[in-house]
């Protein structure tokens, strides 16, 4: 079952529609996991990071109608990163304002409130797609395999087990559980590449 | 069976494209053949797309926390139902308030969290779901409704302080609460004491009451509406209204019953006309779950509960809860009589029954229960006794005091008392008047009075308690806590005269003089400044541990020269006071030596081994935020940055980063001019250039001038042999600034008496504490140290410094101390254009 690829061919044409639910349903879909992983890893707390995300999708719906304008601007995800990217700096300028120093020019207490907390180091915005496009692959190469077949790959791949221990545990032989694997990866590559040349 | 490799074989396995046959007899093959099973995991992507499969599909903990909500819904609301706002920190405006998140929504309406911008303050507004909206039928009782409610004034009501029945979603504006709902209360501790069932009862009750009196019925009395304000543990009822505007739709046009079915009176699920004792079953019902942590009526299906609810008899408290007395039961079994006419006459009846039972409990002994229930009464319910009652109120007020609590119980409300120590005479004052006099103590006192406005104050001749606002308004139900707090003599005496100390070194005339009798009082970064200047390690000490007068002492605020300076001085106990409070060793200021560094150079080992140690030390590698911020600032921005090495290394990276960090800025600003165009970026770089040269001016110009300055002194001492780059150009550019002043006389003038100004509280202030750019400071301190020593000599440089002047105005901080008036500017300009 190969995700229909008129989905998302045309979903940043959709989403200019502010009414179509279903391509907005399905960006959110997407990018919300993105998004949220990002912010926080950015250091935001779990409320800042759902704000933020509320954020994130409004500054989207306001301006995705001038995205289409201005298409010399570079691709439309490197434009989404932007604007988180943004909000991001946003909060870290806005959100700490109390530590600003007394009379000193905005600028540098930005950078030197900045400069004052220890936040983990940011995953790469591609990075977390990257990792959301494969929760979708997975969950649609999932559906497809039968489940011996997905555990069989889960449990070798993933977990990192031997194929005689998973074999065993699922009663298959271990040549089985080689070509179930291999037969999962394969098919995971396929709808991975599907997915990323949509968007 | 095939035993030989083969790579077709193996890429239709992969591809599932593999007879039955053929695939058994591939996998009996993989299991002898290791070549084989290589070749497939290669033709399957290899080991690098395994590795990065595995690690995507990974889930970590980050996961579980992605939130499930659906974002779009609060999108879609702001987009489709909020006019447009300019802050973007908004979701958008409704009626002219700014809309700052979606709190709740029902079925009936929408809960946003929004600022009142002429009051100042946030407020909750209730907006009428879109689905209703269309409807006029319900916008019209929504409007009726919530002028209604509005007009029930009650403590126990939630006040409206504005309906707006026009316009796209009508609304109404509600003080926003903070605390939680019963519901919320209930899911996380259900049941509850009976106190507090009993208490949130009876102000319920009084508020239903209230509403009755206004013939105002709420036909949605259930846990969710009814709410808990934190601290005070008022009870306020919510939602009047709504629900009626939804059900005139909804039931009559489609067949479907809104609300909530599970608190629903049989006469509403019947859909019969309603007076208030719809709502007294509804309480009922509340009551029910509140003391056995489940809903009596609740059911799989809406129909299933509609059913029970007109037809059954929910399963006895006693069955759920047997140590609650039968006179509950009984109460409660009251109030959920099918037919209205078995159950009590009205809500004022139910709040006043609740409140004796709750007097019952408390006072066994001297309070009796009311007539109409007291037969039911049990012996076996022994636990009213007065400790008992007293944790549980210390509990439901979540106030764990330290002490004895002590209750009055008043007819008309509750007034506690609550008290660090023993023996305090109380006076409870109604006007001139003395009510009650009292004395605290662990046998405990308790007293009747009527409801009004009531000073509690400490009796005579004790000075060893205090009331704290001890001004209170009890009014009918409520409950009023008063606190007293012991006043440790030793410890106020000696916290007294710390403090006196800390205001009496921030209110000393700096420099040892006042101007025309005013002076000047040193904050924040300028009084530690001023401290590390004069090694002053006990002043130092006392302002890092000060917290009590709203200013920044931290060392963080500007800390890099703070504790560069206090090196250079050579004070260990002024550098070892910064570190210790935070101080970061590993930032140094814009093209100055790392501490440790500095102490090297100072050639004390005592030193040098303090930053060391907490160079060291894991507290510094916490602080050192430097690199963290580079690579942070880096990954947002998409390049490599070490801000350390790079930044202050480089002056030109900092419009840069500023740049980035102002490019949401710049987008807005053309948005602004360029309503109808989303800027590209070459477009924001033209934006940003102007911005920039702005910025490169002001930043560019201090270092060439402080460059300069420090040229000349090195021309005059020819033993300073070193070079500074570019300087002939600096100067140059400086003479440039110069002959332009100069051609504006009036400025020029101007910028003198300015300068005067400057220099006059310059040292009047002392010291370098002025100069407090955090990055820049060092250099300046040293620079301008310099330049004023000779500024004699360089007679026009001074007109030039006007530029670092103007750079350094908005550093100073001229406060006077407190009670006296604040020092303007003008002021200054008075007194010194008398004394030049």
């Amino acid at each position: 079952m190969t995700p229909t690829p008129t989905t998302r061919a045309s979903l940043l044409f959709r989403l200019r529609d502010s009414q179509d639910h279903e391509a907005w349903v399905e960006f959110v879909e997407i990018y919300e996991p993105v998004i949220y992983r990002q912010l926080r890893k950015c250091g935001l707390q779990d409320a800042d990071a759902r704000e933020l995300m509320q954020e994130f999708f409004i500054a989207v719906s306001r301006r995705i109608e001038h995205w289409e304008l201005a298409k010399e601007r570079g691709s439309f995800r490197g434009w989404l990163r932007r604007v988180t990217r943004n909000l991001v700096i946003n909060w870290m300028r806005h959100g700490q304002r109390r530590l600003i120093a007394v009379g000193d020019p905005e600028s540098q207490a930005l950078l030197r409130d900045i400069a004052a907390d220890d936040y983990p180091e940011l995953i790469e915005f591609d990075t977390e797609l990257r990792r959301s496009t494969f929760q979708r692959a997975s969950e649609s190469v999932r559906q497809e395999q039968s489940s011996k077949a997905w555990q069989a790959f889960w449990s070798t791949a993933v977990d990192g087990k031997t194929p005689a221990i998973v074999a065993q545990e699922l009663g298959m032989s271990v040549g089985a559980v080689r070509v179930a694997k291999c037969r999962v990866l394969a098919r995971l590559k396929e709808v991975v590449y599907t997915l990323e040349n949509e968007s | 069976m095939n035993d030989v490799c083969s790579i077709e074989l193996l890429a239709n396995a992969v591809a599932n494209r593999l007879t039955a046959d053929e695939e058994a007899a591939l996998c009996e093959h993989l299991e002898r053949c290791n070549a084989c099973c290589a070749r497939m995991e290669q033709l399957a992507g290899g080991e690098q797309w395994q590795q990065e499969a595995a690690s995507l599909l990974m889930t970590d903990e980050l996961d579980a926390a992605v939130p499930e909500t659906m974002v779009w819904s609060e999108v879609d609301f702001s987009v489709e139902h909020l006019e447009p706002s300019e802050d973007a920190n908004v979701l958008g405006q409704l009626g002219g308030y700014d809309v700052f998140s979606i709190i709740g929504r029902g079925g009936m309406g929408v809960v946003l969290k929004a600022f009142d911008r002429e009051l100042k303050r946030f407020v909750a507004i209730k907006a009428l779901s879109p689905h209703l909206a269309h409807s006029s039928v319900a916008r019209k009782r929504f409007a009726r409704e919530a002028q209604a409610a509005a007009a029930v004034v009650n403590p126990h009501v939630i006040a409206i302080h504005h309906v707006q029945p026009t316009g796209r979603l009508p609304f109404l504006i509600m003080p926003l609460l903070t605390g939680e709902s019963l519901a919320q209360r209930l899911k996380s501790r259900a049941p509850l004491e009976l106190t507090e069932v009993l208490r949130i009862g009876m102000q319920a009750a009084v508020g239903l009451a209230a509403a009755h009196d206004q013939g105002l019925v709420h036909r949605d009395v259930k846990p969710a509406n009814i709410f808990l304000e934190r601290g005070v543990e008022r009870v306020v009822i919510t939602d009047f209204g709504l629900a009626r505007a939804a059900d005139d739709v909804s039931m009559t046009r489609l067949g479907v019953v809104a609300g909530t079915p599970e608190y629903m009176s049989p006469e509403q699920a019947r859909g019969e006309a309603l007076d208030g004792r719809s709502d007294l079953f509804s309480l009922g019902c509340v009551l029910y779950e509140m003391a056995t942590g489940v809903s009596p009526y609740r059911s799989d299906s809406t129909i299933a509960t509609l059913r029970r609810i007109v037809d059954d008899k929910p399963a006895t408290i006693a069955s759920l809860a047997p140590e609650l007395p039968p006179w509950f039961s009984h109460i409660v079994e009251r109030l959920l009589s099918k037919d209205p006419a078995h159950r009590f006459a009205s809500a004022n009846e139910v709040s006043q029954l609740l409140e004796q039972c709750l007097s019952h409990l408390q006072q066994p002994m001297t309070v009796p229960l009311p007539a109409c229930i007291s037969a039911l009464a049990s012996k076996r319910y022994r636990r009213s006794t007065i400790g008992k009652f007293v944790a549980a109120a210390a509990g439901a007020l979540a106030m764990l005091f330290a002490g004895i609590l002590i209750l009055l119980e008043l007819d008309k409300g509750t007034l506690a008392i609550e008290s660090e120590m023993d023996d305090v005479p109380i006076r409870i004052m109604q006007g001139d008047q003395v009510v009650k006099l009292l004395t605290v103590s662990k046998e405990g006192a308790t007293t009747r009075i009527g409801a009004g406005k009531y000073i509690v104050e400490i009796g005579q001749e004790f000075d060893k308690a205090v009331v704290k606002e001890g001004s209170v308004q009890l009014s009918r139900g409520a409950t009023e806590i008063i606190k007293v707090t012991r006043i440790d003599a030793d410890k106020a005496e000696s916290e007294q005269a710390k403090d006196e100390a800390a205001k009496a070194w921030l209110r000393r005339p700096v420099a040892g003089r006042t101007l025309d009798g005013k002076s000047f009082q040193l904050t924040g970064h300028d009084a530690l400044m001023d401290c590390v200047m004069r090694n002053n390690s006990e002043a130092l000490n006392r302002l890092l541990t000060m917290d009590k007068y709203d200013l920044d002492f931290s060392p963080r605020n500007g800390q890099w020269t703070l504790l560069q300076l206090a090196i250079l001085h050579g004070c260990i106990e002024t550098t070892s006071l910064l570190l210790r409070h935070g101080a970061n060793p590993n930032f140094a200021s814009e093209g100055t030596p790392l501490p440790l560094e500095l102490a090297k150079r100072s050639g004390r080992k005592e030193l040098v081994a303090l930053v060391q140690k907490y160079v060291e030390s894991g507290l510094a590698h916490q602080s050192n935020a430097g690199k963290a911020t580079g690579r942070q600032l880096g990954t947002v921005l998409g390049k490599p940055i070490h801000l350390h090495e790079r930044y202050f290394a480089n002056q030109a990276e900092l419009p840069g980063l500023l740049y980035n960090l102002f490019v949401p800025e710049l987008e807005e600003r053309y948005r602004k001019q360029h309503p109808d165009v989303e800027p590209t970026d070459s477009e924001i770089d033209d934006l940003a250039e102007s911005m920039n040269a702005g910025f490169i001016r002001s930043a560019t110009e201090q270092r060439k001038l402080l460059e300069a300055a420090l040229l000349r002194k090195r021309q005059a001492d020819p033993t300073s042999a070193e070079e500074v780059p570019g300087t002939q150009a600096f100067i140059e550019q400086v003479d440039e600034t110069l002959k332009r002043l100069k051609t504006d006389r009036s400025h020029a003038a101007e910028s003198l008496r300015k300068l005067k100004l400057q220099k006059h509280v310059y040292e009047n202030y002392g010291g370098g504490r002025a100069l407090k750019g955090g990055s820049q400071g060092l250099v300046l301190v040293d620079a301008q140290q310099r330049w004023f020593e000779e500024r004699e000599r360089l007679g026009e440089f001074q007109i030039a410094s006007i530029e670092l002047r103007n750079a350094l105005n908005s550093y100073w901080t001229i406060e006077s101390h407190p009670g006296s008036t604040l020092i303007e500017e003008a002021d200054v300009h008075e007194i010194i254009a008398a004394s030049l």
